[in-house]
Protein backbone atom coordinates (compact mmCIF):
# COMPACT_ATOMS: atom_id res chain seq x y z
CA UNK A 1 0.00 0.00 0.00
CA UNK A 2 2.99 2.55 0.93
CA UNK A 3 4.77 1.30 -1.91
CA UNK A 4 1.88 2.31 -4.55
CA UNK A 5 1.83 5.24 -2.94
CA UNK A 6 5.36 5.79 -3.19
CA UNK A 7 5.23 4.83 -6.45
CA UNK A 8 2.30 7.55 -7.48
CA UNK A 9 4.27 10.01 -6.06
CA UNK A 10 7.10 9.91 -7.83
CA UNK A 11 5.10 9.07 -11.30
CA UNK A 12 3.32 12.84 -10.31
CA UNK A 13 6.54 14.57 -9.38
CA UNK A 14 8.36 13.22 -12.38
CA UNK A 15 5.51 14.17 -14.75
CA UNK A 16 4.75 17.42 -13.51
CA UNK A 17 8.63 18.18 -13.48
CA UNK A 18 9.21 17.08 -16.80
CA UNK A 19 5.74 19.51 -18.27
CA UNK A 20 7.73 22.16 -16.35
CA UNK A 21 10.70 21.91 -17.88
CA UNK A 22 8.98 22.12 -21.42
CA UNK A 23 6.71 25.24 -21.05
CA UNK A 24 9.93 26.70 -19.55
CA UNK A 25 11.75 25.84 -22.13
CA UNK A 26 9.20 26.84 -25.17
CA UNK A 27 8.51 30.44 -23.42
CA UNK A 28 11.66 31.53 -23.08
CA UNK A 29 12.31 31.07 -19.07
CA UNK A 30 14.93 28.47 -19.41
CA UNK A 31 17.26 29.47 -22.18
CA UNK A 32 17.71 26.07 -23.79
CA UNK A 33 18.97 25.58 -27.56
CA UNK A 34 18.75 29.91 -27.50
CA UNK A 35 22.39 31.67 -28.66
CA UNK A 36 23.33 35.06 -27.30
CA UNK A 37 25.29 38.17 -28.56
CA UNK A 38 25.78 40.54 -25.64
CA UNK A 39 22.50 40.59 -23.71
CA UNK A 40 20.63 39.30 -26.99
CA UNK A 41 19.29 36.05 -27.48
CA UNK A 42 18.70 34.51 -31.21
CA UNK A 43 17.84 31.77 -32.62
CA UNK A 44 19.83 31.35 -35.46
CA UNK A 45 18.55 28.15 -36.58
CA UNK A 46 15.14 29.22 -36.74
CA UNK A 47 14.44 29.41 -40.37
CA UNK A 48 16.76 26.53 -40.85
CA UNK A 49 15.55 23.23 -41.81
CA UNK A 50 17.68 21.14 -39.26
CA UNK A 51 16.59 23.14 -36.16
CA UNK A 52 16.95 21.74 -32.95
CA UNK A 53 13.66 20.17 -31.53
CA UNK A 54 13.28 23.16 -29.21
CA UNK A 55 13.43 25.61 -31.72
CA UNK A 56 10.88 23.94 -33.99
CA UNK A 57 8.54 23.37 -30.86
CA UNK A 58 8.61 27.23 -29.97
CA UNK A 59 8.21 28.57 -34.06
CA UNK A 60 5.37 25.94 -33.83
CA UNK A 61 3.90 26.90 -30.85
CA UNK A 62 4.13 30.96 -31.02
CA UNK A 63 2.70 30.58 -35.29
CA UNK A 64 5.90 32.93 -36.03
CA UNK A 65 6.74 33.03 -39.97
CA UNK A 66 10.81 32.49 -39.31
CA UNK A 67 12.92 34.53 -41.48
CA UNK A 68 15.22 32.12 -43.62
CA UNK A 69 19.01 31.38 -42.74
CA UNK A 70 19.62 33.73 -45.63
CA UNK A 71 17.15 36.33 -45.31
CA UNK A 72 17.90 37.64 -41.53
CA UNK A 73 18.20 36.98 -38.15
CA UNK A 74 15.90 38.25 -34.89
CA UNK A 75 17.93 39.23 -31.79
CA UNK A 76 15.40 39.90 -28.62
CA UNK A 77 16.17 41.12 -25.10
CA UNK A 78 13.80 41.68 -22.59
CA UNK A 79 16.77 42.88 -19.89
CA UNK A 80 18.84 46.08 -20.37
CA UNK A 81 22.12 46.00 -19.70
CA UNK A 82 22.82 45.11 -16.06
CA UNK A 83 19.95 42.42 -16.72
CA UNK A 84 17.18 44.12 -15.20
CA UNK A 85 13.54 43.84 -17.01
CA UNK A 86 13.28 46.74 -19.78
CA UNK A 87 9.98 48.64 -18.05
CA UNK A 88 8.48 51.36 -20.47
CA UNK A 89 8.79 53.99 -17.07
CA UNK A 90 12.37 54.30 -17.72
CA UNK A 91 15.10 56.38 -20.12
CA UNK A 92 17.11 53.71 -22.29
CA UNK A 93 19.95 54.40 -24.72
CA UNK A 94 20.86 51.97 -27.44
CA UNK A 95 23.82 51.95 -29.51
CA UNK A 96 26.29 52.50 -30.47
CA UNK A 97 26.61 49.85 -33.10
CA UNK A 98 24.69 46.65 -34.70
CA UNK A 99 25.95 43.96 -36.42
CA UNK A 100 27.42 44.14 -39.64
CA UNK A 101 23.89 43.70 -41.94
CA UNK A 102 22.35 45.28 -45.14
CA UNK A 103 19.68 46.71 -43.06
CA UNK A 104 18.50 46.23 -39.60
CA UNK A 105 15.28 47.82 -37.64
CA UNK A 106 14.26 47.62 -33.98
CA UNK A 107 11.13 47.42 -32.62
CA UNK A 108 9.34 47.50 -29.25
CA UNK A 109 7.43 44.09 -28.43
CA UNK A 110 5.04 42.61 -25.69
CA UNK A 111 5.48 39.50 -24.37
CA UNK A 112 3.64 37.41 -27.08
CA UNK A 113 5.67 39.47 -29.98
CA UNK A 114 3.44 42.52 -31.26
CA UNK A 115 4.24 46.40 -31.01
CA UNK A 116 2.49 48.18 -28.29
CA UNK A 117 -0.03 50.87 -29.31
CA UNK A 118 1.51 54.32 -28.31
CA UNK A 119 0.56 57.75 -28.76
CA UNK A 120 3.20 58.18 -31.96
CA UNK A 121 1.63 55.26 -33.99
CA UNK A 122 5.07 54.70 -34.70
CA UNK A 123 6.46 51.12 -34.00
CA UNK A 124 9.45 50.62 -35.46
CA UNK A 125 12.93 52.44 -36.33
CA UNK A 126 14.63 51.41 -39.68
CA UNK A 127 19.04 51.55 -40.32
CA UNK A 128 17.68 53.80 -43.01
CA UNK A 129 16.15 56.78 -41.13
CA UNK A 130 18.17 57.52 -38.19
CA UNK A 131 20.79 59.82 -37.63
CA UNK A 132 24.50 58.83 -36.86
CA UNK A 133 27.26 60.09 -35.67
CA UNK A 134 30.40 61.13 -37.79
CA UNK A 135 32.15 57.81 -36.95
CA UNK A 136 29.26 55.87 -38.15
CA UNK A 137 27.95 55.11 -34.92
CA UNK A 138 23.93 55.83 -33.35
CA UNK A 139 22.31 56.26 -30.25
CA UNK A 140 18.30 55.41 -29.89
CA UNK A 141 16.44 56.83 -27.27
CA UNK A 142 13.86 54.68 -25.77
CA UNK A 143 11.42 56.13 -23.92
CA UNK A 144 7.40 56.51 -23.89
CA UNK A 145 7.83 60.52 -23.77
CA UNK A 146 9.42 62.15 -26.92
CA UNK A 147 13.45 62.68 -26.88
CA UNK A 148 15.16 64.32 -29.23
CA UNK A 149 17.50 62.36 -31.60
CA UNK A 150 16.57 59.02 -32.96
CA UNK A 151 13.67 58.32 -31.18
CA UNK A 152 11.87 55.14 -30.46
CA UNK A 153 8.34 55.53 -28.68
CA UNK A 154 6.94 53.19 -25.50
CA UNK A 155 3.56 52.61 -24.61
CA UNK A 156 3.11 53.75 -20.95
CA UNK A 157 3.85 51.66 -17.57
CA UNK A 158 4.42 48.24 -19.34
CA UNK A 159 7.01 45.58 -19.33
CA UNK A 160 8.82 45.22 -23.04
CA UNK A 161 11.45 43.70 -24.65
CA UNK A 162 13.16 44.95 -27.87
CA UNK A 163 13.58 43.01 -30.78
CA UNK A 164 16.45 44.16 -33.69
CA UNK A 165 16.01 42.25 -37.22
CA UNK A 166 19.08 42.10 -39.31
CA UNK A 167 18.14 41.99 -43.02
CA UNK A 168 20.94 40.35 -45.36
CA UNK A 169 23.33 40.18 -42.24
CA UNK A 170 27.24 39.29 -43.04
CA UNK A 171 26.97 35.39 -43.70
CA UNK A 172 30.33 34.51 -41.96
CA UNK A 173 28.78 35.98 -39.11
CA UNK A 174 25.38 33.86 -39.00
CA UNK A 175 27.38 30.87 -39.22
CA UNK A 176 30.80 31.54 -36.97
CA UNK A 177 28.89 33.53 -34.76
CA UNK A 178 28.97 37.28 -34.53
CA UNK A 179 31.39 39.43 -32.33
CA UNK A 180 30.02 40.51 -28.63
CA UNK A 181 31.45 43.68 -29.89
CA UNK A 182 29.32 44.69 -32.09
CA UNK A 183 25.64 43.92 -30.37
CA UNK A 184 23.94 47.16 -29.43
CA UNK A 185 23.81 47.58 -25.52
CA UNK A 186 20.50 49.04 -24.12
CA UNK A 187 21.49 51.16 -21.19
CA UNK A 188 19.16 52.19 -18.70
CA UNK A 189 19.11 56.07 -18.08
CA UNK A 190 17.19 56.80 -15.18
CA UNK A 191 13.64 56.08 -14.37
CA UNK A 192 10.22 57.65 -12.90
CA UNK B 1 20.97 -3.79 5.85
CA UNK B 2 18.49 -0.82 5.51
CA UNK B 3 19.66 1.73 2.81
CA UNK B 4 20.61 5.06 5.02
CA UNK B 5 17.62 7.73 4.76
CA UNK B 6 19.64 9.74 2.00
CA UNK B 7 20.59 6.78 -0.17
CA UNK B 8 16.62 6.55 -0.16
CA UNK B 9 16.23 10.09 -1.12
CA UNK B 10 18.52 10.13 -3.71
CA UNK B 11 17.10 6.74 -4.90
CA UNK B 12 13.68 8.95 -5.37
CA UNK B 13 15.14 11.69 -6.88
CA UNK B 14 16.92 9.79 -9.30
CA UNK B 15 13.49 8.28 -10.22
CA UNK B 16 11.82 11.82 -10.65
CA UNK B 17 14.21 13.14 -12.78
CA UNK B 18 14.19 9.91 -15.24
CA UNK B 19 10.53 10.33 -15.19
CA UNK B 20 10.43 14.01 -15.88
CA UNK B 21 13.13 13.80 -18.98
CA UNK B 22 10.94 11.42 -20.09
CA UNK B 23 7.90 13.56 -20.10
CA UNK B 24 9.68 16.15 -21.08
CA UNK B 25 11.41 14.64 -24.26
CA UNK B 26 7.68 13.36 -25.18
CA UNK B 27 5.68 16.77 -24.60
CA UNK B 28 8.52 18.45 -26.44
CA UNK B 29 7.88 16.43 -29.67
CA UNK B 30 4.22 16.37 -29.59
CA UNK B 31 4.08 20.21 -29.67
CA UNK B 32 4.77 20.29 -33.43
CA UNK B 33 2.11 17.56 -34.03
CA UNK B 34 -0.49 19.30 -31.38
CA UNK B 35 0.13 23.37 -32.64
CA UNK B 36 -3.25 23.83 -34.31
CA UNK B 37 -2.47 27.11 -35.23
CA UNK B 38 0.66 27.04 -36.55
CA UNK B 39 1.99 29.71 -39.47
CA UNK B 40 0.49 27.35 -41.84
CA UNK B 41 -2.59 26.59 -40.51
CA UNK B 42 -2.51 30.66 -39.89
CA UNK B 43 -1.65 30.97 -43.66
CA UNK B 44 -4.38 28.57 -44.67
CA UNK B 45 -6.88 30.60 -43.24
CA UNK B 46 -6.22 33.21 -45.35
CA UNK B 47 -7.33 31.98 -48.69
CA UNK B 48 -7.15 28.92 -51.20
CA UNK B 49 -3.85 27.87 -53.06
CA UNK B 50 -2.17 29.35 -55.30
CA UNK B 51 -4.10 32.93 -54.12
CA UNK B 52 -1.26 35.81 -53.67
CA UNK B 53 -2.52 37.32 -49.74
CA UNK B 54 -1.00 40.49 -48.67
CA UNK B 55 -0.61 39.90 -45.14
CA UNK B 56 -1.82 43.26 -43.00
CA UNK B 57 1.16 45.37 -42.08
CA UNK B 58 1.73 44.30 -37.85
CA UNK B 59 0.62 46.58 -35.80
CA UNK B 60 -1.01 46.55 -32.25
CA UNK B 61 -4.54 45.07 -33.74
CA UNK B 62 -2.90 42.99 -36.77
CA UNK B 63 -2.40 39.88 -34.00
CA UNK B 64 -1.79 37.11 -36.58
CA UNK B 65 1.57 36.46 -36.74
CA UNK B 66 3.96 37.10 -33.65
CA UNK B 67 7.42 38.87 -34.50
CA UNK B 68 6.14 40.45 -37.44
CA UNK B 69 8.11 43.32 -38.67
CA UNK B 70 6.13 46.22 -39.09
CA UNK B 71 8.59 48.13 -41.62
CA UNK B 72 8.12 45.13 -44.09
CA UNK B 73 5.43 44.99 -46.15
CA UNK B 74 4.63 40.49 -46.90
CA UNK B 75 2.64 38.68 -49.20
CA UNK B 76 1.83 34.51 -49.25
CA UNK B 77 0.77 32.09 -51.48
CA UNK B 78 0.21 28.80 -50.59
CA UNK B 79 1.04 26.35 -53.07
CA UNK B 80 -0.02 22.50 -53.45
CA UNK B 81 2.81 20.45 -55.44
CA UNK B 82 0.28 17.73 -56.23
CA UNK B 83 -0.89 18.71 -59.91
CA UNK B 84 3.12 19.97 -61.28
CA UNK B 85 5.78 22.23 -60.33
CA UNK B 86 4.74 25.40 -59.07
CA UNK B 87 6.48 28.38 -60.11
CA UNK B 88 7.16 31.18 -57.52
CA UNK B 89 7.63 34.99 -59.65
CA UNK B 90 8.90 38.07 -57.50
CA UNK B 91 9.53 41.03 -59.72
CA UNK B 92 11.33 44.05 -58.24
CA UNK B 93 11.38 47.19 -59.47
CA UNK B 94 12.46 48.96 -56.62
CA UNK B 95 15.73 49.49 -54.75
CA UNK B 96 16.22 48.28 -51.36
CA UNK B 97 15.94 44.59 -49.19
CA UNK B 98 13.54 42.25 -50.05
CA UNK B 99 13.56 37.98 -50.11
CA UNK B 100 11.22 35.22 -51.22
CA UNK B 101 11.85 32.09 -48.41
CA UNK B 102 9.84 28.53 -48.49
CA UNK B 103 8.10 27.29 -45.97
CA UNK B 104 7.27 23.69 -45.85
CA UNK B 105 3.61 22.16 -44.39
CA UNK B 106 5.38 21.94 -40.83
CA UNK B 107 6.28 25.66 -40.73
CA UNK B 108 10.68 24.92 -41.75
CA UNK B 109 12.17 27.31 -43.94
CA UNK B 110 13.84 25.12 -46.49
CA UNK B 111 14.88 27.73 -48.52
CA UNK B 112 15.69 31.79 -48.92
CA UNK B 113 16.60 34.22 -51.21
CA UNK B 114 16.79 37.90 -51.21
CA UNK B 115 16.82 40.24 -54.30
CA UNK B 116 20.75 39.98 -54.28
CA UNK B 117 20.20 36.48 -55.80
CA UNK B 118 17.52 37.85 -58.88
CA UNK B 119 17.66 37.71 -62.50
CA UNK B 120 16.60 39.86 -65.05
CA UNK B 121 14.93 42.07 -62.52
CA UNK B 122 12.83 39.49 -60.54
CA UNK B 123 13.10 36.43 -58.08
CA UNK B 124 12.18 33.40 -60.01
CA UNK B 125 12.09 30.39 -58.52
CA UNK B 126 10.34 26.53 -59.32
CA UNK B 127 9.14 24.68 -56.18
CA UNK B 128 9.06 20.52 -57.46
CA UNK B 129 8.76 17.10 -55.58
CA UNK B 130 11.91 14.91 -55.38
CA UNK B 131 10.27 13.13 -58.43
CA UNK B 132 9.41 15.71 -60.22
CA UNK B 133 12.92 17.15 -60.02
CA UNK B 134 14.14 13.31 -61.56
CA UNK B 135 11.29 13.73 -64.23
CA UNK B 136 12.54 17.58 -65.06
CA UNK B 137 16.33 16.67 -65.52
CA UNK B 138 15.40 14.07 -67.69
CA UNK B 139 14.05 15.65 -70.18
CA UNK B 140 16.63 18.27 -69.54
CA UNK B 141 19.29 18.87 -72.75
CA UNK B 142 22.09 18.11 -71.83
CA UNK B 143 23.71 20.45 -74.38
CA UNK B 144 21.83 23.33 -72.66
CA UNK B 145 21.46 22.88 -69.25
CA UNK B 146 18.65 24.44 -67.65
CA UNK B 147 19.76 27.49 -65.46
CA UNK B 148 16.14 27.37 -63.90
CA UNK B 149 16.65 27.55 -59.85
CA UNK B 150 14.50 24.46 -58.89
CA UNK B 151 13.83 23.78 -54.99
CA UNK B 152 12.88 20.41 -53.76
CA UNK B 153 10.33 20.95 -51.23
CA UNK B 154 10.03 18.41 -48.45
CA UNK B 155 6.11 18.46 -48.69
CA UNK B 156 3.30 18.54 -51.31
CA UNK B 157 2.14 21.33 -49.36
CA UNK B 158 3.79 24.51 -48.44
CA UNK B 159 3.62 28.19 -48.80
CA UNK B 160 6.44 31.45 -50.54
CA UNK B 161 6.32 34.62 -48.46
CA UNK B 162 8.11 37.57 -49.81
CA UNK B 163 9.18 39.86 -47.87
CA UNK B 164 9.90 43.94 -48.61
CA UNK B 165 11.51 46.24 -46.53
CA UNK B 166 10.26 49.84 -46.22
CA UNK B 167 12.55 52.58 -46.12
CA UNK B 168 10.81 54.41 -44.03
CA UNK B 169 6.64 55.29 -43.28
CA UNK B 170 6.28 56.74 -46.61
CA UNK B 171 7.72 53.90 -48.14
CA UNK B 172 5.65 51.48 -46.61
CA UNK B 173 2.81 51.94 -49.42
CA UNK B 174 5.71 50.96 -52.33
CA UNK B 175 6.21 48.32 -50.37
CA UNK B 176 3.10 46.61 -50.13
CA UNK B 177 2.53 47.39 -53.73
CA UNK B 178 5.72 45.19 -54.70
CA UNK B 179 5.28 42.14 -52.09
CA UNK B 180 1.02 41.87 -54.28
CA UNK B 181 3.00 41.50 -57.48
CA UNK B 182 4.45 38.10 -55.75
CA UNK B 183 2.74 35.03 -57.76
CA UNK B 184 2.98 31.72 -57.71
CA UNK B 185 1.27 29.28 -59.81
CA UNK B 186 1.65 25.17 -61.18
CA UNK B 187 3.45 25.03 -64.39
CA UNK B 188 3.45 21.24 -65.47
CA UNK B 189 6.01 19.61 -66.80
CA UNK B 190 6.05 19.33 -70.61
CA UNK B 191 5.63 16.06 -72.54
CA UNK B 192 8.70 14.39 -73.60
CA UNK B 193 8.44 14.77 -77.50
CA UNK B 194 7.39 11.32 -79.39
Amino acid sequence: MIGLFKALAVAVAGLALGLWATRAALTGALPIAVDSLGQWRMEARAGAADADPYTRARIERSGEIALGLGEGLRLTTRVDSQGRALDSSCLYKLGPQAPTARYWTLEAIDGAGYPFENADGRYVLRSTEILRHPDGGFTIWISEGPHAGNWLPLAPRVRFGLTMRLYDPALSDAAVGFERATAPSVVREHCG
Amino acid sequence: MRPSLLGRALYYAALVAIIAGLTHIAALLMVPALAERDAYARVEALGPPFKTVALAEASPKARAFPYADPAVAAAVCRYDLSGGPVRARAPLGRPGFSSLSFHSRRGVVFYALTDRAATDGRMDALIVTPEQLRKLVAHDDEDNPSDDLRIVSPTIEGFVMERVLSQSPDDQASAARQAAAMTCAPEPIAEAEK
